[in-house]
């Protein structure tokens, strides 16, 4: 049975492997390894549904490995199936089997086709990686990689402005989840004094008295869970990344934004019900953001007038009554609402170009000019205002834009003054002292100075918001970031034991990634005569080698599974002491922001309308 | 354009916009043209090279492809050298010969738009673009939405400007973020002119501003322009202009600039670093230039010396006269109609076919049974005063449930989307594994219903709907039928069967389906006027006055119309039913031998599809390609009309027999029934804007697809059933997706006219429209001496000796074998593409006439 479990995750990281040996041109080859992998998985899937269900559906949970190990924390791989992960597999793996045999011709001859599978697949390993993890670092795992692979896949046609521009956008709204994701599992953690295991949890006495004499953490826990699942689920207020993500090929729109992607946020409720039912007000948060959402997205996918707009928003406005279904307690039907939901709307998107020739030839026939708009009964006023603010879609892009990005792009730029040599210097010097002061001072001796780790931290904060805001030098703001990381980590183990593997494991891959980052980077400068950061440049189409080595050591900096950050990060956050909170909401914020200002760097030299026009670029506005 | 004027013009300005905007319609009338038809009336390269420096097109391949073709062989070595020595005498042969092959040039455009915009962004590192347009283009999509939102823009009778103001008026909140400009909005003594002083500033500047402005989104700037000037291309109506859309974008950007920047700004024009620059004034010409004509050249003649050489071999082949001929056809001068002809002529060897514009001469509105519209089914120029309307017939509209907009809704969708979610896994199972015709499917036959009745003979001049005449009189018949026999030089010998086939295409999941049905019909399937055509022709008393005429149709000749479906490779026939039981017996026969030439014409095709294996049974190919026609995975239904590069008018005899691949429009003439060339004016009238108009497209679609292309189909979102964009946020995206232009080589359509040259002189010279693109040479012209097969070039207003390169042309004798070793490309870059195109062969068969 474990092999099953353990194929679920292995196959998709098999297929995902054998597609990056291809090339381009060997369509057959690519699109057989994803049918083929997504074919075996849901056979996998469907042995273990009709296997589990014959159990009299009692859940099954293994522990896989553990790949680091301290006496506070433990990093492993957990599995963990019910019923939610029994449906949610099979409706992963049936739908992308559906669109990699759907895309084998719809693709054919693109240009990016080996990419397109390549990054579905990996999408597919996040996928089923987040539907049976058994605990949160491995629901962590799978979250991070389907983030990437949206990215990845928003910004498919990697030529043009607005893929990238809003694949940025979209990006800096998972952010937002993703931050509340780790933030929540680190207060589980200092609450729990234990990873948060889903069978444990359910059964752990000890937990449930505990939960129960913190109403306060517990409420906070549920806050950024339902945080991290509205935000993955287009719900309110951070709906309108989704109509901005569906800038790849309608195959991918509808698996990440009509079926799946969409829908995690659906399952991480439901995964972690056993934690915020505890808290009496979360059920009603998660019921007030799913009414308010369905009511609000139902009104803007009235007004819209675009095919593939119309039918992510009514899709978000369903998945808001899948959001009270859960709240009410009503799991099943919520469980159902998502299989058709996501059936239909990958259906809806995969004919969304029909609707031209079957509405006008509706029209031709049915159009009826007397029909009344669904408001008419309200008075006039309420009409044209309800009208308008649907249009402009309640506003949320603006505010969004206007007074959250904004104010940290102002305050990076107020910092800006320290972009120079002296200042750098003095970063750096302060960062070894730091460093060797901690290595020759027992961390007993210093714990009680924690405002050494908040200046560490604020000092990170600012080198990121600079990085992220600077124009002009790409490798001054690579740079700052590689020393924002290193700020941030000396902040954290200020306060902890001295623990070598741990900040080993955190620094080579930083330092790794910063000596691939900065080797690429020259090479594409010695050969270019620009990269700044002031505007898009696309050196992919020349070179896209250096791209792809800098994607990845992007990858490795921002902690992504492929480096050992990713462990090191977990482990640092955990790090943090429970009464450190300031310090929790510094690191989260200049954890936000690396990503960003980390994949802004790539974008803005890699991706993008090319600057030179010897060849055909695409127009600013297409 | 002058900048000196002190006066900014405004009329003149929103005109010239106008013709500088793209013109296509929606794409429910999906019309081909030349995508470059503001610079026609200059010379081709002198053209399209301007407008690449103005607007920063692609004008002709890379440099380096042209390269790669001719280490390919794909270009000739003599060729280049003859059209060198053409262009720069033979002293300069050894000097232009290292230029094109060796010299390294910059290829890289800096065009003169958006220069002086772009300064929002150098001075005050404001992205203007990326807080207007994105609500801007909703605004404008919601307003002009024919039929996706559940909710309408509430229209006000005025237009535009009118709706938006009382919209804003009647609601409590506002598009605009500032107070300021909210009144200005309300203000109707603000005008265009107040805005453009105060955003702008010096009125020299106002026209490149808003040029800069409409061309920073020229999918929509250009659809407005169309719309206010064909407010016939939307189904519903909706009244807007240019300017009114102007206005808002402009009251967009002072709001945005307000808001944004607050009072640190000052008009444009007050940081600008150079003088107003006029757009239009004459660019200079570089030498890269003349190596890309020569290149583009030498591309062109490698391939027509070969076809030329061909027709001239082919015309002076024996060819025995079948005595009897069994039956006529005759099909649109679509080059897609071409290899079903020559299909056609080798299964039944005793057929003649013909070829004309496939709405055979008859111009009319089409209403259906229970439609709330009309279609126009003609050539777009001609606007005819006739209606046909359909009876006695069953509606055949069908519903898709699945399109049904109560999804869209909150508590019915609860309930839709249970119920249709669980079913709609059926359904992804069925488009993938049965892929079958569905009513969400663009169905050529669902145009008409077969069984229905037309009503093609007027009753009565005062019968009249919508200012249109219902049906046509006796003599109005009569002359259209002679007019069109006339032209394609059927005057004598009719069989006792006459088909008249038109065209359509089926296609699923495809926004561009206009494009892939008959251009003549403007771009609707053309089966109404087969059969209009038919009932005409088979009318006693038209006959008559035919025969008066000089034209005596035997009264044993019935015509019968037709449609072949050029995707799905299907030919369905009307008002088949009441012919004798004598005539029916041969009409049986035919239509098996149809069916054969379908089956040959389906593998022919199936050479370039990768998902078709041209080496299975032949039933199997026809299977799949009636199946690709329904699937909604595939975006390459059928191929359009890539690879079309010929237009051949004259008689069947000089191209019967050779293989041209697909690539003619044939139009048949006869010049020994016109020898002054009468009918010939009006055969040649729609050769430019028709056929030259697709192959321009073809042309610049392929040498710049990502601009003026509509780029992959791939991420196209259907915006209001008027266009497509990319995703969401993305501008107007007109011109032809990659998956339409991949196999097509971009090169100028090559007319070839069998008939003295001076009478295709004096035919062109008989309208200006006509000969401009001749003169100008957007198009190639070469009279064939009907006597002496002599080839004259057109060039500098002359006809000119052609000295034809002789040529081997390869003969084959199994067309089997041709389409089965054809080479299929590895990429779509035109190095690979083009090896897709077969040369010209000659078929040894069964060569008869």
């Amino acid at each position: 049975m474990l092999i099953l479990f353990i194929s679920l995750s292995i196959l998709p990281i098999l297929g995902f492997l054998v597609s990056l040996i291809f090339k381009n041109h060997q369509e057959n080859q690519i699109s057989g390894t994803a049918i083929i992998t997504t074919s075996l998985v849901l056979l996998c899937s469907s042995v273990l549904l009709i296997f589990f269900l014959s159990i009299n559906s009692n859940p099954i949970s293994y522990h896989i490995i553990s790949l680091y190990k301290s006496p506070e924390f433990e990093f492993s791989l957990d599995i963990y199936y019910d019923l939610i992960s029994g449906v949610f597999t099979i409706v992963a793996s049936f739908l992308s089997l559906i669109i990699s045999i759907f895309s084998k011709t719809y693709m054919h001859r693109e240009s990016g086709f080996k990419r397109f599978y390549n990054h579905f697949l990996l999408f597919f390993i996040g996928m089923m990686i987040l539907v049976i993890s058994g605990d949160f670092e491995t629901l962590f795992l799978g979250w991070e990689i389907i983030g990437i692979s949206s990215f990845l896949l928003i910004s498919f046609y990697r030529d043009r402005f607005l893929p990238i521009k809003n694949a940025l956008k979209v990006l800096s709204f998972y952010r937002i989840g993703d931050v509340a994701l780790l933030s929540s599992v680190w207060f589980c953690h200092h609450l729990f004094q234990t990873n948060i295991n889903f069978d444990a949890i359910r059964y752990n006495h000890y937990a449930i008295a505990l939960a129960q004499a913190h109403p306060i953490q517990i409420l906070i826990i549920s806050i950024l869970l339902i945080i991290a699942a509205s935000v993955k689920s287009g719900q309110l207020p951070f709906s309108i990344w989704l109509p901005r993500a569906l800038e790849g090929p309608t195959v991918s729109s509808a698996i990440f934004y009509g079926a799946l992607s969409v829908h995690t946020g659906v399952f991480l409720l439901l995964r972690t019900y056993p934690i915020w039912q505890y808290s009496p007000y979360s059920s009603w948060i998660i019921i007030c953001i799913g009414a308010l959402t369905s009511i609000i997205t139902t009104l803007i996918a009235k007004v819209q007038s675009t095919a593939k707009t119309q039918i992510v928003y009514s899709s978000a406005a369903q998945i808001g009554l899948i959001f009270i279904e859960i709240g009410l307690g009503f799991h099943t039907i919520a469980l159902l609402h998502f299989v058709a939901n996501a059936c239909l709307r990958t259906y809806q998107f995969l004919v969304s170009p029909s609707s031209m020739s079957y509405l006008i030839h509706d029209q031709f026939y049915s159009y009826n000019p007397h029909k009344k708009n669904p408001f008419s009964y309200l008075p006039k006023s309420i009409q044209s205002t309800l009208y308008l603010l649907s249009i402009k879609e309640f506003n949320l892009d603006y505010i969004w834009y206007r007074y959250q990005w904004q104010p940290f792009k102002k305050l990076g730029k107020s910092f800006h003054f320290l972009r120079n040599t002296v200042s750098e210097a003095l970063f750096f010097v302060m960062m070894v002292i730091g460093l060797i002061v901690y290595i020759i001072y027992p961390i007993d001796g210093l714990v009680h100075y924690a405002f050494i780790s908040w200046i560490y931290a604020i000092i990170a904060l600012i080198l990121i918001l600079i990085a992220w805001t600077e124009r002009i030098s790409v490798i001054r703001s690579w740079m700052y970031i590689t020393l924002s990381q290193l700020f941030f980590m000396l902040s954290i183990v200020q306060q902890h034991a001295f623990n070598m593997v741990e900040i080993s494991l955190y620094l080579s891959g930083t330092l790794g990634a910063f000596f691939i980052g900065i080797w690429s980077l020259l090479k594409v400068k010695s050969q270019e005569n620009t990269i700044s950061l002031n505007e898009f440049h696309g050196h992919i189409y020349e070179h896209p080698r250096y791209g792809l080595v800098f994607l990845l050591s992007s990858l490795m900096m921002i902690g992504f599974p492929i480096s050992p950050t990713f462990i090191g990060l977990d482990i640092l956050f955990a790090d943090i002491e429970f009464d450190h909170q300031f310090l929790l909401i510094i690191s989260a914020l200049t954890f936000v922001i690396l990503e960003l200002a980390v994949l802004r760097i790539y974008a803005r030299i890699f991706l993008g309308q090319h600057v030179k026009t010897y060849h055909e670029t695409a127009f600013r506005s297409s | 354009m002058n900048t000196d004027n002190h006066v900014f013009n405004l009329d003149k300005t929103l005109h010239e916009l106008k013709h500088y905007l793209p013109s296509q319609k929606t794409l429910k009338d999906f019309i081909h043209h030349n995508s470059l038809h503001p610079f026609q009336n200059e010379r081709f390269y002198d053209g399209i090279f301007r407008a690449s420096k103005i607007f920063g097109y692609k004008a002709t391949l890379q440099l380096q492809d042209y390269r790669t073709l001719f280490k390919l062989n794909r270009i000739k070595e003599h060729v280049i050298d003859r059209i060198i020595i053409n262009r720069k005498g033979s002293d300069a042969l050894e000097e232009w010969v290292e230029k094109v092959l060796i010299n390294e040039y910059d290829e890289n455009i800096e065009p003169r738009i958006n220069k002086f915009r772009s300064d929002w962004k150098r001075v005050y590192k404001i992205d203007l673009d990326s807080l207007v347009h994105p609500l801007l283009y909703r605004i404008l999509c919601s307003y002009l939405d024919q039929g996706i939102s559940l909710w309408q823009f509430p229209i006000h009778p005025n237009g535009f400007l009118a709706s938006i103001r009382e919209l804003e008026s009647n609601s409590h909140v506002s598009f605009f973020k500032t107070k300021k400009v909210q009144s200005l909005l309300q203000d109707a003594s603000i005008t265009m002119l107040d805005l453009l002083q105060v955003i702008v500033g010096d009125e020299h500047y106002y026209e490149q501003y808003l040029f800069d402005l409409c061309f920073s989104h020229r999918g929509w700037s250009g659809i407005i322009g169309v719309i206010e000037d064909n407010p016939g291309t939307l189904l519903i109506d909706k009244i807007i202009s240019l300017q009114d859309m102007i206005h808002v974008e402009l009251l967009m950007e002072y709001d945005t600039l307000l808001d944004q920047l607050g009072d640190s700004w000052k008009p444009l024009s007050h940081t600008a670093q150079q003088p107003p620059i006029d757009l239009f004034s004459p660019v200079e010409s570089s030498e890269l230039e003349e190596v890309l004509k020569i290149w583009q050249d030498s591309f062109e003649w490698s391939y027509y010396d070969e076809v030329i050489n061909g027709i001239k071999t082919n015309s002076t082949r024996q060819k025995t006269h079948a005595k009897n001929i069994s039956f006529q056809a005759i099909f649109c001068i679509d080059e897609r109609e071409c290899s079903l002809r020559r299909h056609i002529e080798y299964i039944a060897d005793d057929c003649e076919t013909f070829g004309a514009p496939g709405f055979f001469g008859v111009e009319f509105y089409f209403k259906p049974i229970g439609a709330k519209f009309k279609d126009k089914l003609c050539p777009a120029p001609v606007y005819p005063r006739y209606l046909i309307k359909e009876y006695d017939a069953h509606d055949h509209h069908q519903q898709d449930i699945m399109f049904n907009k109560s999804i869209f809704t909150l508590v019915h969708g609860f309930i839709i989307t249970i119920g249709l979610g669980l079913s709609s896994i059926w359904k992804l199972l069925q488009i993938i594994f049965m892929p079958k015709m569905s009513p969400s499917i663009s169905d050529a036959f669902s145009h008409m219903n077969k069984y229905s009745k037309l009503t093609v003979v007027n009753q009565s001049t005062h019968d009249i709907e919508d200012g249109l005449q219902i049906g046509f009189t006796i003599q109005e018949m009569s002359d259209r039928v002679y007019n069109f026999l006339k032209g394609i030089g059927l005057i004598q010998s009719f069989s006792p069967l006459i088909y008249i086939i038109a065209h359509g295409s089926s296609s699923a999941n495809n926004p561009h389906h206009g494009a892939h049905d008959c251009g003549a019909c403007s771009g609707r399937p053309g089966c109404v006027n087969a059969r209009v055509f038919s009932i005409m022709a088979n009318h006693p008393e038209v006959r008559h006055l035919l025969k008066m005429k000089g034209i005596d149709i035997p009264d044993s000749t019935v015509f019968i119309p037709a449609m072949h479906d050029t995707a799905s490779d299907v030919i369905e026939y009307y008002d088949d039913n009441n012919v004798d039981e004598h005539i029916n017996q041969k009409h049986k026969i035919i239509k098996q031998q149809f069916e054969q030439a379908l089956d040959l014409n389906a593998k022919e095709r199936s050479r370039r599809f990768a998902s078709i294996n041209t080496l299975q049974d032949i039933h199997k190919i026809r299977k799949a390609i009636e199946q690709r026609s329904v699937s909604m995975f595939e975006p390459r239904p059928e191929l359009g009309h890539g690879t079309n590069s010929l237009a051949i008018i004259g008689r069947r005899n000089i191209t019967k027999g050779l293989y041209l691949d697909r690539r003619a429009f044939l139009n048949s003439y006869d010049y020994r029934t016109d020898l002054d060339g009468t009918f010939l004016a009006n055969v040649m009238a729609p050769i430019g804007v028709v056929c030259g108009g697709i192959n321009l497209e073809y042309y610049f679609s392929r040498v710049d697809n990502v601009k003026l292309g509509c780029g992959t189909k791939l991420p196209h979102n259907v915006m209001g059933l008027i266009g497509v964009a990319n995703s969401i946020d993305g501008d107007l995206r007109p011109g032809l997706p990659w998956q339409m232009i991949e196999p097509h080589d971009p090169v100028r359509l090559l007319v070839i006219v069998e008939h003295f040259p001076e009478i295709v002189l004096k035919t062109i010279q008989s309208s200006a429209a006509m000969y401009e693109w001749y003169k100008n040479e957007w198009i190639h012209i070469v009279a064939m001496h009907p006597e002496t097969q002599e080839f004259f070039y057109f060039s500098k207003e002359h006809f000119r000796h052609y000295h034809v390169q002789p040529l081997a042309i390869k003969s084959i004798d199994n067309v089997h074998h041709l389409f089965e070793e054809a080479p299929e490309m590895i990429t779509n870059h035109i190095k690979h593409a083009t090896f897709e195109n077969l040369p010209i062969y000659q078929i040894e068969s069964n060569i008869s006439c």
